[in-house]
């Protein structure tokens, strides 16, 4: 059990530590609230102070967020958050850029896993990174205005500039090897992006990847036209199979922001939720990775295993997934005694399923073959990459929000940090399949905690205007590694700025390094899927008769029956 | 019946037989692995409707040239023309000395026609996918072959018929049952089935050697797969598990031995993760090893 003190003990040593680091390159030093640390460094020092903070005091890289201040009499402002996971205490480097020549050097030959985020800040920002390795047009797509940046806040949210700006270049193949394409579009990978291959017969000799086909601009539109609590909702669908991750998020950042505390009971039931949200959550990614492999066997029995769990969500909050538990200061709804009994109902037939399912699989020598020794992610390029999850784990670095920086109720919870030293694509499987064990010995502490406290009490006292301009940065180990949400608080009823970095945001930028030299063609598309890329999942289907303009949605039984007979099943009656 | 009047009453009915048959050996296997995967499963049939559909589509096909147009037709052709010289129920109509050789020929000719096409077209995938399926074919290839080299060079004929006869007469020998463990383990390599089904391989090349070719050109390829299927299954069943029925009844007994063959293939096929290049070359010169201690049995006389 981790216990966390409230007292700045943990962030006065770091503080400390910063001062005698940075030296002069230090300008300000800020403490909004216990366990996070803002340090002002001038445009200039900012490359010293990051080495200072990553080499030396061997922080790990989160993300960098731009903001627009120009409307506040400042300029563009871009801050580097790091986490010192040792010391539970997160910290920014706060970096003023000016507003007539807005540029920054770049860290990314410090941190290469800093790369995307600062694309994305020039991209959306317009501000000029000096010295990027590969200064390619990363988010925005193809033929926007390269003198156009979205994020800006003179821009308005539904501008559509004419298409007329430059292009993506694409590397050019090396010399004497072949192309090959995965994506836009290709079986394994569920969303959009691509990954052009260069090959010399099965082996892989470089990559180019090229990403972000979907952006879908919500930062822009929760700065702009959406209230804190309508945010949420959005937050909740930027992934669609670990939405709750994103909307918990979003709520400790503001909640941290505005000084709000979370009681107790709402905290408890987060973690719950949470937990739920990974059991399936890696029970899917299970299914997924053998189905890379040709093995579909494991493929429909994980998902037939993991079923139950989906109608469990469903009874605890009326939807298989987008679950909408959470509201700025606690969370929407209880988990009464009946739903105590259930959770606890479903977790033993899953779990002796599940155990059933590993234990064939440990013993399958040619799915170990397949996954050992392949795409092989040394703990120091882990360092490097900013990689977190099972990713991260799976090389033996155990890095984990929910020990490192405690939040909803996982300070009193039990449970361990399950690492693998395999550094492979075997390591990060049975991290996966050692973590929903864990998540089951999660649900079970969370249902004692609820029967052990009065029900009620879920939502704290919200004021009806939240403190402007106010900072509060937060993260939630999600299935697939930390999630980290930045939010500042806008005068209005919304934020100023709301920046989101999922986990597959580092994780994707690092599956180039684990395609070592020697990796086949044939090992490219599971260790992709070993980092477990997220896709969306509708299970639910709606029939719309345009002519008849009627509307009816199907539940699961009438789509099995449809899919057995070919039918369309009677419809029973309104319910 | 007369051997001649024989000849070319199988001559007209094998081939539509041979095609009939196939197809349901297809869902069959779907079916035993959808019962494992705790599925329902597609309708037995579901090996018709799918050449059905795909025939009725329009064959788009990106590169026009004489290899291409004719790759799917060799499949097929060449999987249907082994299939005539496989004994039936005791009866070997179309046999002649020799023929188990041209019967493997025949089959591999039908797989080389696949990656022939897979090599025609312009795609990284398909030529991936070609080259796959020829390095496994010629590791493969020994081993099947090796199998019946080890029989017929116990009974002294090349001839299907014979060997068959011979085999039932001389009962399970200690070198033609290792022949046939290994000939039975490789058919899963030999028909292209998961873990050995590299050439496609969906999930890392889309559909490898066939990614190219949609419609009616497709149907045939995969026709030609299904009875490449049931030949390869048939013919090991009727040299190394021959039945001493005869006429309807042996036949009835084959088709049972090679659907209950086909079906342990099946249950392996759904067990097993793919297996990466190098690892088929590996699993494949171990069964050889086992094909080469039936092949010393042989010789010494075992």
């Amino acid at each position: 059990m981790t216990t966390i003190t409230t007292s700045t003990e943990r962030s006065d040593r770091v503080a400390a530590h910063l001062v005698s680091a940075l030296g002069e390159h230090l300008l300000h030093l800020d403490r909004p609230a216990p366990d996070r640390v803002y340090c002002d460094v001038a445009r200039d020092a900012c490359v010293a102070a990051v080495k200072a903070l990553f080499e030396g005091l061997r922080a790990r890289y989160v993300i960098s967020v731009g903001l627009d201040r120009r409307g506040e009499g400042a300029g563009f402002e871009v801050l580097h958050c790091f986490a010192m996971d040792d010391e539970h205490v997160r910290c920014a480097l706060r970096v003023p850029v000016s507003a007539e020549r807005p540029s920054i050097p770049s860290i990314t030959p410090v941190i290469p896993g800093a790369s995307w985020a600062e694309l994305e800040i020039r991209d959306l920002f317009g501000v000029q990174i000096e010295g990027h390795p590969d200064p390619r047009r990363l988010v925005l797509p193809d033929g926007f205005p390269d003198d156009v940046h979205p994020l800006r806040k003179d821009f308005p949210y539904n501008a559509k500039p004419a298409l007329d700006g430059p292009s993506r270049p694409f590397t050019p193949a090396p010399p004497g090897t072949t192309e090959m394409r995965l994506g836009p579009f290709f079986p394994v990978l569920e969303e959009p992006s691509q990954w052009r291959l260069f090959v010399d017969g099965e082996r892989i000799v470089g990559t180019d990847y090229r990403g972000f086909y979907s952006h879908r601009a919500i930062e822009k539109l929760a700065e702009t036209k959406l209230p804190y609590n309508q945010v949420i909702s959005l937050a909740e669908r930027i992934c669609g199979i670990c939405g709750c991750v994103h909307s918990t998020a979003y709520c400790q950042a503001v909640e941290e922001a505005a000084g709000l505390v979370v009681p107790r009971r709402a905290r408890v039931i987060r973690s719950l939720v949470l937990e739920l949200e990974r059991l399936q959550s890696h029970l899917l990614w299970l299914g997924i990775a053998c189905h890379i492999l040709g093995f579909d066997f494991v493929f429909q029995q994980s998902w037939r295993v993991r079923e139950p769990l989906m109608n469990l969500a469903e009874h605890l909050t009326g939807s298989r997934k987008h679950f909408q538990v959470n509201v700025v200061g606690g969370v929407t709804f209880d988990v009464t005694a009946a739903g105590q009994e259930r959770i606890l109902e479903t977790l033993t037939g899953v779990e002796k399923e599940t155990s059933a399912l590993v234990k064939s699989l440990e013993g399958d020598q040619a799915l170990v073959q397949r996954l050992q020794h392949v795409g092989m992610f040394t703990p120091e390029e882990v360092r490097l990459s900013g990689a977190v999850g099972p990713t991260a784990r799976g090389s033996g670095v155990p890095v984990d929000a929910r020990r490192d920086h405690p939040y909803a109720a996982y300070d009193e919870l039990d449970f361990q940090v399950v690492t693998h030293d395999g550094c492979d694509n075997w390591g990060r499987t049975v991290v996966r399949i050692g973590e929903a064990f864990e998540s089951a010995k999660l649900l079970r502490q969370c249902v004692a905690l609820l029967r052990d406290m009065p029900e009620g009490g879920l939502v704290t006292h919200v004021p009806e205007r939240l403190p402007s301009l106010r900072e509060g940065m937060h993260g939630v180990e999600a299935p697939r590694g930390e999630v980290f949400h930045y939010v500042r608080t806008g005068s209005g009823t919304g934020p100023d700025r709301w920046r989101v970095r999922a986990p597959s945001y580092q994780n994707i930028q690092a599956v180039p390094t684990m395609l070592k030299p020697g990796t086949t063609v044939a090992d490219v598309p599971i260790t992709l899927g070993s980092v477990d890329p997220c896709f969306s999942c509708t299970e639910r289907m709606e029939v719309l008769d345009v002519g008849a303009r009627s509307r009816r949605v199907l539940d699961a039984g009438e789509i099995r029956d449809l899919s057995r007979t070919g039918r369309m099943p009677p419809e029973r009656g309104t319910r | 019946m007369s051997a001649p009047l024989g000849a070319v009453v199988w001559l007209l009915l094998g081939p539509a037989l041979l095609l009939a048959a196939g197809p349901w050996l297809d869902g069959f296997g779907r079916r035993v692995r959808a019962r494992l995967e705790s599925r329902r499963g597609p309708p037995m049939v579901q090996g018709y409707l799918d050449l059905a559909k795909l025939a009725s589509k329009e064959g788009l096909v990106a590169v026009t040239n004489p290899v291409t147009a004719a790759a799917p037709w060799v499949a097929l052709a060449a999987a249907v023309t082994a299939g005539l010289l496989v004994p039936l129920g005791g009866a070997t109509p179309l046999g002649f000395a020799g023929d188990m050789v041209v019967v493997l020929y025949l089959l591999g000719l039908s797989a080389a026609a696949v990656a022939l096409g897979g090599a025609s077209g312009a795609s990284a995938y398909g030529f991936l996918g070609a080259s796959r399926e020829l390095l496994l074919l010629l590791l493969v290839e020994p081993v099947v072959a090796g199998a019946f080299l080890v029989v017929g060079l116990q009974a002294g004929t090349f001839r299907l018929g014979a060997m068959a006869s011979w085999e039932l007469a001389n009962g399970p020998t200690p070198a033609s049952v290792l022949a046939g463990v290994a000939a039975g383990v490789a058919l899963l390599a030999y028909l292209g089935r998961v873990p050995f089904d590299l050439s496609e391989a969906e999930q890392e090349l889309t559909g490898g050697a066939l990614v190219e070719f949609g419609g009616r050109p497709l149907a045939l390829f995969r026709w030609a797969l299904f009875t490449r299927w049931l030949v390869a299954a048939w013919v090991v069943v009727e040299v190394f598990v021959p039945t001493p029925l005869r006429g309807a009844a042996g036949a009835a007994a084959s088709a049972l031995l090679v659907v209950v063959l086909f079906g342990v293939l099946s249950v392996l096929s759904t067990l097993i993760a793919r297996l990466r290049i190098d690892q088929a070359r590996v699993f494949l010169v171990q069964i050889g090893l086992l094909m080469l201690f039936a092949f010393t049995f042989a010789v010494m006389g075992a």
